[in-house]
């Protein structure tokens, strides 16, 4: 079976750092980036299963990254998370057709079931 | 177009069947599901508090039954929980009440393109797999004739 691949983007370090542990322990390749400009450059240069976000970020924020990604990559797709959940950015991120939107503090488990549900249905 | 308001719907029905759609006009969710199952629609509208809060679970029944209708969800008192809930059981999109109808009619523009491409994608895959299948039989053939 092919080893699946995520890109986690998120200003904070600590959550960058535990998020690559995590998922490097359920056997997934993981790329990590600080802002979404990071993020399509990493895009650009491999391939990824699925983007992991966080919404409230520096230069380029994850809302931002969705509709870029959307343009240019449509297929993969996109799971939004945010300690600063509102009814706006919700409406935007459904929008921008992101397949799910997920509020910090989060369950990690709750939130890889999620994940890999998502990449099993990429995969058809 | 689903609204419990008599109002809200008719008038809005009134308003697409005047810019060129075909439009009907329902009160209740076993309305929708009926209609839907009867015709091809391109977007459906529905308001979240339909019966009850069943606008949701109508959103759950028509991405499950007809994926290819784009579904637009209304609500004059969105909370976060319903939003995410419309996100997770695949709406189109979702707009605020009261809302611009310019606005709403240039989503429901998209909407309906969006349906218009799923249909062609899904004819295309399906004319590509027949394609296949009839190649790997006339293949099956060959070898059998062959050896």
């Amino acid at each position: 079976m092919r080893t699946h691949s995520i890109l986690v983007v998120d200003d904070e370090l600590l959550i960058r750092d535990l998020l690559y542990d995590f998922f490097r322990g359920q056997g997934w390749e993981i790329a990590v980036a600080e802002n979404g400009e990071k993020a399509l450059e990493i895009l650009r240069s491999r391939q990824i299963d699925l983007v992991l976000s966080d919404i409230k970020m520096p230069q380029m924020d994850g809302l931002a990254l969705t509709t870029e990604m959307r343009e240019s990559y449509p297929d993969i797709p996109v799971v939004l998370m945010t300690g600063y959940p509102s009814v706006d950015s919700a409406v935007t991120a459904l929008r921008c057709q992101v397949v799910d939107y997920i509020t910090k503090p989060f369950n990690i488990h709750k939130l890889y079931k999620v994940i890999e549900s998502k990449v099993k249905e990429k995969e058809g | 177009m689903a609204d419990r308001e008599p109002e809200v719907r008719r008038k809005l029905a009134d308003f697409f069947e005047m810019i060129g759609y075909q439009a009907d006009a329902v009160a209740n969710d076993q309305d929708v599901l009926s209609k839907a199952a009867a015709h091809d629609y391109a977007v459906a509208l529905v308001d979240c508090r339909l019966s009850g809060d069943s606008g949701l679970d109508v959103l759950a029944e028509l991405s499950a039954s007809y994926p290819e209708t784009s579904v637009i969800m209304l609500s004059a008192e969105p909370t976060l929980e319903i939003v995410i809930a419309a996100l997770r059981k695949g709406a189109f999109d979702f707009v605020v009440k009261p809302f611009d109808l310019t606005e709403l009619t240039e989503i429901v523009h998209k909407a309906a393109d969006q349906h218009e491409l799923l249909k062609m994608y899904r004819a295309m895959s399906a004319q590509m797999r027949q394609d296949r299948d009839a190649g790997s039989q006339r293949g099956a053939g060959l070898t059998k004739a062959t050896g």
